[in-house]
């Protein structure tokens, strides 16, 4: 009898805490795993003065055009670079503002870049060119809106 | 002495859980609070444009938060409310007066669905040059 009382007291005594691990452990998972699914974003920072471009008298090196067409087609003063097929790489334009990047150092100028954007152009189609400006270190740029 | 063994036994097969819980719940309201703190400032209807070249949002400063929806439709940080003309309008002028109260530089931080058409963005961009804000953070994911 009395080990028998004693097992009983024990078992009120404790309490079985073993399922209120389960269910924290369960939720630590789900809010370890749900919190690295999230995709992080990132910054593409650009400077868009809002008042006029810089006067050509100001510079020395030609300013170096782009136009994004309505479609996403990317152009150099009238010249087709890259064509716009929903991809993230502009390989042609980068090339090209590679090129000008080294000329605006080697000739001690800030490079200027003025780009021509269609009302109807899709946002990763800016994006893109945004990039390979970025990929420049060119922030400095001036943004004009076309019909 | 099977006796005396029997106590020793019980103290070895119970183990003291209570610094693993600690620990767990530790771990548990850090994560939910920080997945909380993460929703509040993203506007899930809006998916952004894919730049290789960007950078990590390191600095939060001053960020005024527009969102373009792919319908063009333009809404406020979180989401929860559209905006107009005149509503972006006074939006900003709100978010710039409460970060230079807060000696912070105003900086506009726009969040443009890679769908939308160029028309929005440079709405806001112009609404945010009206007053003065120049410096634009365009969102952008890595690409896969």
């Amino acid at each position: 009898m009395g080990n028998r009382r004693k097992k009983a007291q024990e078992s009120i005594g404790e309490m079985d805490i073993s399922s209120l691990i389960d269910v924290s452990f369960l939720l630590l998972f789900y809010f370890l795993v749900s919190s690295s699914l999230i995709e992080t974003e990132n910054d593409l920072k650009m400077n868009i003065p809002s008042s006029a471009p810089p006067k050509p008298s100001e510079t020395v090196i030609e300013p170096f055009y782009i136009s994004i067409k309505a479609n996403g087609d990317v152009y150099r003063d009238s010249q087709l670079l890259d064509s716009y097929i929903g991809g993230t790489e502009v390989p042609l334009l980068q090339a090209g503002l590679q090129f000008y990047s080294a000329t605006a150092k080697a000739t001690g100028d800030k490079p200027t870049v003025q780009i021509e954007v269609s009302m109807k152009a899709e946002n990763q189609s800016f994006m893109n060119v945004l990039n390979a400006l970025a990929g420049e270190q060119i922030s400095q740029i001036s943004v004009l809106g076309v019909q | 002495m099977s006796r005396k063994n029997s106590p020793l036994n019980e103290e070895d097969a119970t183990m003291d859980m209570s610094p693993m819980i600690d620990m767990v719940f530790l771990l548990l309201v850090f994560f939910l609070v920080n997945a909380n703190m993460i929703s509040v400032k993203i506007d899930k209807n809006v998916k952004t444009p894919a730049g290789s070249n960007s950078k990590p949002q390191l600095l939060v400063e001053g960020r005024i938060v527009v969102n373009i929806r792919s319908d063009g439709s333009i809404y406020n940080e979180d989401g929860s409310q559209r905006l107009d003309t005149e509503g972006l309008k006074s939006y900003i002028t709100e978010r710039k007066a409460f970060f230079e109260n807060k000696r912070e530089r105003p900086r506009l931080h726009l969040r443009g669905d890679k769908s939308a058409v160029f028309r929005y963005s440079q709405k806001v961009m112009a609404a945010a040059g009206a007053q003065g804000i120049d410096e634009v953070m365009f969102a952008v994911v890595m690409p896969k």
